[in-house]
């Protein structure tokens, strides 16, 4: 980024490791949290529709649920980390940044806390 | 000082971010919320068969309105047998659907889940007008669709929703015109036609309304009360004259049930569960509230009006139907309250966050609740199918309970409302003996009795005379969606309900089976017709009882085996306990460390019970029977242990049961014997899957 004067804006190093800290921890956990939406996902599914032991349809039908919850939360993943990194740093300091920090965190946080009610 | 400065200045920097992130927070859930509610009413509005006892009735009532047909008789003297509850405004919705694409429940369903949506929207709009808080209004609605009992009740071909929906319209209306004549004449006939669709609608939001209007103009408050009480009882007296006294007789002396205040504890508990934060919220509105939210003269009589008429939701039938309107009051306070923290911001992050996990536990309630209870209600598919094509293939009069609507889905009426009539007699009110004496005369071809799983609620349905009188002159023939298929009993048929012993048997039978045995790999289980601890059980044969110190359930005979010259063989009596706590039947002859007590064939041992194997999961009235080989010693095979879980209960137990759980192998009976030998009854071909059979004796015992 630039200032008014056209040079490289000087960025205070403290916001900066800040920044890439939540943005690392943000997109780890992003990542962890594959297998809870997952889990969330299939006690959903069964509450919905399972209704029978090992070798009912159903069952299957949950495997296959679990595998592409899986691709599809591995793809949201990957766009999350590259989408917000580059979001942030664009806007490395700015208010959005931060809010954007702060609803990541607030999303991920709340399938967290899902996972321990479903 | 620094130090405060620097705090508070980050305090003012991190508050818009923690307020955001907490709305993200409670948006994550509410939308979860929201997948849940239109994936279960998605599931139910489509199904094709009854999904409620309810729902039949007012699918007949709007057949006969149809052809013109008045559905409010006076008197019960000669069938049909049915009452019409509620006033006439959503049968009246359905008989458009009934004339043009015939009685189903679709229609029904639709009409009711849309008023679930438009009342969240009105709701929402109540907090828009007074607060123009989005926010606010947007959890309003959506924690309103969240809540377990607007989830379930939503899809249902019932009256509560549109109901719910004509009294939201009819606040919102006061709310955002109170002082405008069409406002006030709009909003009057939103609340009549409220009550006109449920007539419990008729306290809480006109009660409401003229609160509120009372705060604002009291000219135009009593306006609203003269239009509301003159236009409702104008029209009360007017359907009264046109239907002779029907229309009292149906919606006033047919409602009054018997009240039971345990049914009330029940859902006080299961309300307390289910939404802890949101009554401690309600509360937190009722006193803390009146002088600092302004809409406190509207919504606070509501939330009272509303807990008034939730309290009747202790009458003997009533469901969770009765809540709905309280629900709407909560949803409505916790959306003022959240408005009124706007200025404060903490103090909204706090209630954005305790409403999220409030949001939380309302789901989880709901997806072991009535998506638990939907899931099993539709998945019998090809078992209603089979149903269904009993009903259509057997002429009528066809009495039913829960499945009326089988004979409602072939445009034929219904007979008799088995609940309904059941309240009248028990109230005196009710004559049934023309009913008996057209049972005993076999006059139907077809009796359909539904026996929820742990719930004898067939014992509210039926009058114990009834269901005597059917046991005795109709047979279960079949067990499909957990209904049993009565037919007329044949007079020269071997098999009878009550029959004490199967002829040439050496064994007699040891209980009842009215309602069928359950045939799970030569293990039966009797279900007798009746409560828990009333259908007696009997020692099939001579014998030396024991009764280990941790069986509380069960005891054992050993007799001389009749079917095998010889041999030692083990009567097993099990499940004669309660469901609930597990409080003994067994008689006090037979005290825990009986051993070797010798019994006679006949002696009674105890009572059926609903033990299900563990506390708080009880089953169907059942007796849990085997024959068990004697091992060399004459002693009985460990297996059996398994069938009698450990003494949960009982204090004796301590220091004496040795503290080994069953393994799993031994909590199956690898060694029982085929049991119609001795018992000389028929056999199910069908191994390793449980078999309803009914209770028939063999044509000639081996």
């Amino acid at each position: 980024m630039l200032d008014e004067n056209g040079l490289p804006l000087k960025r205070d190093p403290r916001l900066v490791a800040l920044a890439v800290a939540l943005w690392v921890f943000t997109s780890v956990l992003s990542f962890l949290e594959i297998l809870t939406v997952r889990a969330i996902v299939l006690r959903i599914y069964g509450h919905f529709a399972i209704t029978y032991g090992f070798y009912s349809r159903e069952l299957r039908r949950a495997q296959v649920l679990g595998m592409g919850t899986v691709v599809v939360m591995g793809i949201l993943c990957l766009g999350v980390a590259i989408g917000c990194g580059e979001y942030h740093l664009k806007n490395f300091g700015q208010p959005q940044s931060w809010r954007l920090f702060s609803r990541t965190m607030a999303a991920e946080v709340a399938i967290l806390v899902l996972a321990l009610f479903i | 000082m620094i130090v405060n400065q620097q705090v508070k200045k980050a305090t003012v920097f991190i508050e818009p971010f923690l307020e955001d992130g907490a709305k993200i927070m409670l948006l994550v859930f509410l939308s979860l919320a929201m997948v849940i509610f239109l994936a279960h009413a998605l599931m139910a509005v489509f199904h094709r068969y009854p999904l409620d006892y309810g729902e039949a009735p007012l699918v007949d009532q709007a057949m006969r309105l149809a052809v013109g047909r008045n559905i409010y008789r006076l008197g019960l003297s000669s069938p049909p047998y049915t009452i019409s509850n509620y006033p006439p405004l959503y049968v009246l919705s359905l008989v458009p659907f009934v004339g043009l694409f015939g009685p189903s429940f679709l229609a029904g369903r639709l009409i009711s889940t849309l008023c679930a949506l438009a009342s969240a929207a009105f709701l929402a709009r109540i907090i828009y007008t007074d607060t123009e808080d989005r926010m606010a209004a947007a959890v309003t609605a959506t924690l309103f669709l969240a809540i377990p009992y607007v989830v379930g009740w939503s899809p249902l071909a019932r009256v509560d929703m549109l109901a719910l929906a004509l009294s939201t319209a009819g606040l919102y209306v006061v709310a955002r015109w109170p002082t405008t004549r069409r406002g006030l004449v709009v909003s009057a006939l939103l609340l009549v036609a409220a009550a006109y669709t449920r007539q419990s609608y008729g306290l809480a939001a006109p009660l409401a309304a003229f609160v509120w209007l009372w705060t604002q103009d009291r000219r135009q408050a009593l306006r609203l009360a003269a239009l509301v009480g003159g236009g409702g009882l104008a029209l009360f007296f007017t359907l009264n004259i046109l239907t002779q006294g029907g229309f009292f007789f149906n919606i006033v002396t047919a409602n009054v049930n018997e009240f039971d205040i345990e049914t009330l504890k029940r859902h006080w508990r299961d309300l307390r569960k289910a939404a802890p934060i949101l009554l401690v919220f309600g509360g937190a509105f009722l006193f803390l509230a009146p002088r600092r939210v302004r809409s406190w003269p509207l919504l606070a009589p509501y939330l009272v009006g509303a807990t008034l008429s939730a309290l009747t939701i202790g009458k003997i039938g009533s469901n969770v139907n009765y809540l709905l309107e309280f629900s709407a009051a909560l949803t409505l306070t916790a959306g003022a309250l959240l408005a009124w923290c706007r200025e404060r911001p903490w103090l909204r992050v706090l209630m954005l966050i305790l409403l999220a996990l409030q949001v939380g536990q309302l789901m989880k309630v709901t997806l072991d609740g009535p998506v638990e209870s939907m899931k099993w209600r539709v998945h019998p598919g090809k078992e209603l199918a089979d149903l269904e094509w009993i009903v259509e293939t057997t002429d009528d009069p066809v009495l039913a309970d829960e499945f009326m609507g089988m004979l409602t889905l072939q445009n034929r009426s219904l007979y008799i409302q088995p609940f309904e009539v059941t309240q009248l007699a028990n109230a005196g009110l009710w004559d049934q003996d023309a009913l008996l004496a057209s049972i005993r005369d076999q006059e139907f071809p077809l009796i359909l009795i539904h026996h929820f799983m742990g719930w004898p609620v067939y014992k509210e349905r039926w009058t114990p005379e009834m269901l005597a009188t059917i046991t005795e002159n109709y047979a279960p023939t079949r067990f499909l969606a957990e209904t049993i298929v009565f037919q007329p009993r044949d007079i020269d048929e071997s098999g009878l309900a009550d029959i004490e012993a199967c002829p040439g048997a050496p064994w007699r039978l040891p209980t009842r089976g009215d309602m069928g045995v359950w045939w799970i790999t030569y293990q039966l289980g009797f279900m007798g017709e009746g409560y828990e601890n009333t259908v007696p059980v009997y020692a099939v044969a001579d014998g030396l009882l024991t009764r280990r110190l941790d069986w509380n359930n069960g005891v054992v005979i050993q007799h001389d085996d009749p079917v095998r010259s010889g041999e030692k063989v083990w009567s097993f009596y099990g499940d004669m306990a309660d469901g609930e706590d597990g409080e003994s039947f067994i008689v006090a002859d037979f005290p825990p460390g009986s051993e070797g007590v010798p019994v006679k064939a006949g002696q009674l041992l105890g009572y059926q019970g609903t033990w299900s194997g563990s506390p708080g999961r009880p089953m169907w009235t059942h007796l849990h029977f085997a024959a068990v080989p004697a091992l060399e010693d004459g002693s009985f095979p460990n297996e059996i242990v398994g069938l009698v879980p450990k003494d949960e209960f009982s204090p004796d137990d301590v220091g004496l049961v040795e503290e080994e759980e069953p393994s799993p192998e031994k909590t199956e009976l690898e060694f029982a014997l085929d049991p119609s030998p001795y018992l000389g009854t028929i056999r199910s071909q069908v191994m390793g899957v449980p078999t309803w059979l009914p209770l028939r004796c063999q044509e000639s015992v081996p």
